[in-house]
């Protein structure tokens, strides 16, 4: 149950009446049993299309390039079939929205019975136990009750409870959390970032976290990836980025946290410009169009992933060893 | 907004090119028009297009198979059964035709009323169109022709009377859903004639799905005219129908099986062909509308 | 739930009781004399007036439909014309040969249909998904009572594997069964198509909601996926218009009928016209709108039940 993950150059682009999306481009990850990895960039990064790639959930127009390395195993290279086996059973989901995430026709126990199809060792009524025990363990009161609830009955919060319940049923070695606190109001996702950090400490497999609340991602990951324009742009530790962040843009990124501010601001600082067209994306740093250092270079050369000896990976010219 | 709408808006009609290179790029719904073509053709020219008057009953030579002097064969009284067929078109898409302009007139009109007039109209009429439709068509129908007796007229009215509370009620959906949009809204803050509203705003955004909708319906029918016929209960004879000519033939079946072979394929093929383009006319046009019923 | 139960039947009751009051009034409204048209122009006026007599036409007409109803609510639908047995016996006769058709041909027409339309989501996009819609629309399109003539032609006078015509044998399944199978096959084959295409567009807008991808996420293999998270949703639309359908199979059932020979409603019906049996048409005319109306109603509570979503608008 504990592989390492090791995404390697990965690149994703869809075909489209358009023209061909370059949604994701030679992106390279590092992951070890017991680690939590966050994910953070603005809307149309690349995030979910990352998320997709790992969780098998791509659309069938999307070309893939690159390996993802699991436990020894390509993912990217693996027959569809061996690839869905994988999915459920050694890598889980829990995924953004808790309101639209279940089947609203279908009862909650019903559906999670249903997920841990891998397990043809268990009969239903031990498979409904182990949800019962699960539910109990996400902090779900009278779970029996619960089962037998449809999604709709339950609260955004218990949804959620719900979605994190059914990923670790599989007893995943891979867990991917897709902004799982987005959806949620303030007490709510306070609640869960409770909950995943105490899962945290009991698990042994690898999270992948995606949110774009720097908050809930200081305080849960152990490596952080920035992500901008389909690439990462900067990755490290999590108290390098947070504490000495290299990139411009993840500074800039930094910068714009309300959290951070100890004052009340006029206005709230912004990055000026929007992320680039991933259709026909610039020849040089995907970043350049708005970053405050830019210099000639930028604009013609992309620049290449330099690390550093603080174990940064920067994707910047402007960033000297 | 659906591209009917548009269409009609940027007053670029109906019978234009876009359309017509719409429906002819689909390689099955260009057979289909062609084959409405052929249909309408011999509806329009029968009289000079059959070899033989329909009615003209020659008994020596009854039941006779297909040759060379009777492409199709005669039937049982030795009447020419390719004239038959293509005079029968003529009866089948006059009546269709009839009946879906009566039906579509009512049901414009009727759905305009409930949806732009008072309120205690509009319930009044859609108390009406549901009664209607919560009626089995056939059954209807029959009740109907009980009273009024058989014959072409007949035929039209029960049709017509079963088939617009359909188009009414989309009629008044639409008519709703324009009502209280803001150009509407505007117009009548301007005080501008009710009348001037419902003519020069509501009208020809409704006609596009409504014209849609009656090009489906033709197929349902040409089938209800043939059916009726065949109980006996459509057209009077000796006036030919397809679907009495498919009664001659079932009289005959184990004798003369090509009756009703080929009585039968005129109205597969033209089911078929008018299906077809409906389909067609509806994906390039609002393919938010509904599917067809079988017959 | 029980309010929105009891509004809907009640509904269904007005309608009811509009149609036939409707229907009533347009027969004596309409200029021409019934019994006239009914026994030609050489009918002596004795016969003429025991006619009308007999069908209660010397009434003035409102007193006629208060008649009607409330012998109909007593279950007395009047006496044929013709032969003077009670109309609600004939129905009783032949209501359970249309209703066995009607069923029978839309069971036949699920049972087939939505696995068709399954398996064109499931290939959606490739060849098997064309040639399916294409041949559903083609079913669509062609008279079922063609179907009956071609396959009576095909399957009875040709080969003689099924018998032609009749309902079968009194007490014989076996004889009934087989003399079901032509006129069910004709009803059904559209509604295969029908079902197919109905089930295939609201799944694919199914198919696009997140709580698939949940279930893909978890390698759910793509049968199931289709077959029941996304079936569950996608049958509920389906089975009203299956329901509001059945109106549509039982007028497909009185041409059938005609050409099988079988002794149902559709038959009886068409008799009644020919012979200008007042009471008959209208007996019939109205159990067969009751039927229908109630298997309306009888949909839109099964839907509350299928969608909990629904179930739950209605028991708050």
């Amino acid at each position: 149950m504990s592989a390492s993950l090791a995404v390697r150059d990965l690149s994703v682009r869809y075909q489209t009446p358009r023209g061909e999306v370059h949604a994701l481009r030679h992106v390279d990850l590092d992951a070890e049993p017991g680690q939590v990895i966050g994910i953070v960039g603005e809307s149309g990064c690349g995030k979910s299309t990352f998320v997709s790639a790992l969780a098998n959930l791509l659309p069938p127009n999307a070309m893939v390039e690159g390996a993802i390395g699991y436990g020894g195993t390509d993912l990217v290279g693996l027959d569809p079939c061996r690839r869905r086996m994988l999915q459920g059973n050694e890598i889980a989901l829990v995924s953004q929205d808790p309101m639209t995430a279940f089947n609203p026709v279908l009862t909650v126990g019903d559906q999670l019975v249903d997920f841990q199809h891998h397990r043809s060792d268990l009969g239903r009524a031990e498979k409904r136990r182990r949800i019962a025990a699960m539910l109990e363990r996400v902090g779900i009161s009278d779970p029996e009750r619960r089962m037998n609830s449809y999604p709709h009955e339950l609260s955004g919060g218990m949804r959620q409870r719900v979605a994190i319940a059914a990923a670790l049923l599989t007893d995943p070695g891979l867990l991917i959390a897709d902004e799982p606190t987005t959806a949620l109001d303030v007490t709510m996702e306070a609640q869960i970032v409770h909950l995943l950090a105490e899962l945290r400490r009991e698990y042994n497999g690898i999270i992948v976290l995606v949110s774009h609340h720097l908050g809930v991602i200081a305080e849960l990951c152990d490596r952080v990836y920035v992500m901008y324009g389909g690439e990462v742009l900067e990755a490290g530790d999590v108290e390098e980025i947070f504490d000495r962040p290299r990139h411009p843009y993840t500074r800039a990124l930094l910068a714009c946290d309300p959290a951070r501010f100890d004052e009340r601001l006029e206005r709230l600082p912004t990055i000026p410009g929007a992320p680039p067209n991933l259709i026909d994306p610039p020849p040089g740093c995907s970043f350049a169009a708005r970053c405050s250092r830019v210099f000639a270079p930028c604009h013609t050369t992309h620049p290449a992933a330099k690390v550093l000896p603080t174990g940064h990976v920067a994707r910047c010219h402007a960033v000297v060893l | 907004m659906s591209f009917v709408a548009e269409a009609v808006q940027t007053r670029r009609g109906w019978g234009h090119f876009p359309l017509l290179r719409a429906l002819a790029s689909n390689p099955v719904t260009l057979a289909a028009l062609v084959i409405v073509i052929v249909f309408l053709m011999m509806a329009a020219f029968a009289p000079w297009l059959a070899p033989y008057p329909p009615t003209k009953i020659d008994v020596l030579h009854k039941l006779q198979p297909p040759s060379a002097e009777h492409w199709f064969g005669t039937d049982h009284l030795g009447r020419d059964l390719l004239s038959r067929i293509i005079h029968g078109a003529r009866t089948a898409l006059t009546i269709a035709i009839g009946s879906v302009a009566v039906a579509g007139s009512v049901g414009l009109l009727l759905g305009l009323i409930a949806g732009y007039g008072p309120r205690w109209l509009d319930g009044v009429l859609v108390l009406v169109f549901d009664s209607l439709n919560s009626l089995p068509m056939i059954m209807f129908a029959l009740a109907i022709i009980t009273v009024l007796g058989t014959g072409t007229g007949t035929l039209i009215f029960v049709i017509a009377a079963t088939s617009f509370p359909s188009y009414a009620r989309l009629i008044r959906a639409q008519t709703l859903a324009l009502k209280n949009s803001d150009y509407i809204l505007a117009e009548r803050l301007m005080d501008a004639h009710p009348l001037r509203i419902l003519l020069v705003h509501l009208l020809p955004n409704v006609v596009g799905p409504l014209i849609i909708l009656l090009s489906m319906d033709i197929p349902v029918v040409i089938m209800v005219e043939a059916g009726l016929s065949f109980l006996g209960l459509g057209v009077r004879p000796p006036t030919p129908s397809w679907g009495s000519i498919l009664y001659d033939g079932y009289t005959s079946i184990r004798s003369a099986p090509f009756v009703v072979i080929f009585g039968g394929l005129p109205l597969v093929l033209a089911t078929l062909g008018f299906t077809f383009l409906g389909e067609g006319l509806r994906d390039s046009l609002d393919p938010r509308l509904k599917l067809r019923r079988p017959a | 739930m029980l309010t929105y139960a009891v509004k809907r039947i009640g509904l269904g009751v007005l309608i009811l009781t509009f149609v036939m009051v409707a229907m009533y009034a347009a027969v004596f409204l309409i200029p021409g004399d019934p019994a006239t048209v009914a026994l030609g122009p050489r009918a002596t006026p004795e016969l003429k007036r025991m006619l009308i007599e007999r069908m209660g036409l010397d009434q003035p007409v409102w007193r006629q439909i208060i008649e009607f109803f409330r012998n109909a609510l007593t279950g007395n639908l009047g006496y044929d014309v013709w032969s003077n047995r009670p109309v609600s016996a004939l129905i009783m006769e032949a209501l359970p040969k249309t209703l066995a058709l009607g069923i029978a041909a839309l069971a036949t027409a699920l049972i087939i249909g939505v696995p068709i339309g399954c398996l064109s989501v499931i290939r959606r996009g490739t060849v098997v998904d064309t040639a399916i819609g294409m041949l559903s629309v083609g079913v669509i399109a062609v008279p079922s009572f063609v179907v009956a003539i071609y396959s009576l032609l095909i399957f009875a006078v040709t080969f003689r594997w099924l018998p032609a015509i009749g309902a079968g044998e009194a007490g014989d399944i076996g004889s009934q069964v087989r003399a079901l199978i032509l006129p069910v096959m004709a009803i059904a084959l559209g509604w295969i198509g029908y079902i197919a295409r109905m089930v295939r567009a609201s799944m694919m807008e199914v198919m696009g909601e997140p709580h698939i991808r949940t279930a893909r996420s978890f390698g759910l293999p793509e049968w199931k996926i289709v077959g029941k998270y996304a079936l569950r949703i996608a049958i509920i639309p389906t089975i009203s218009l299956v329901a509001v359908g059945l109106g549509g199979i039982l007028s497909s059932a009185v041409f059938v009928e005609a050409v099988f020979a079988r002794p149902g409603i559709g038959k009886l019906i068409t008799d009644a016209v020919n012979t200008r049996n007042y009471p008959v048409v209208m007996g019939t005319v109205l159990v067969m709108t009751a039927i229908y109306v109630t298997i309306t109603i009888a949909a839109d509570l099964l839907i509350a039940r299928l969608d909990p979503r629904v179930r739950d608008v209605f028991r708050g």
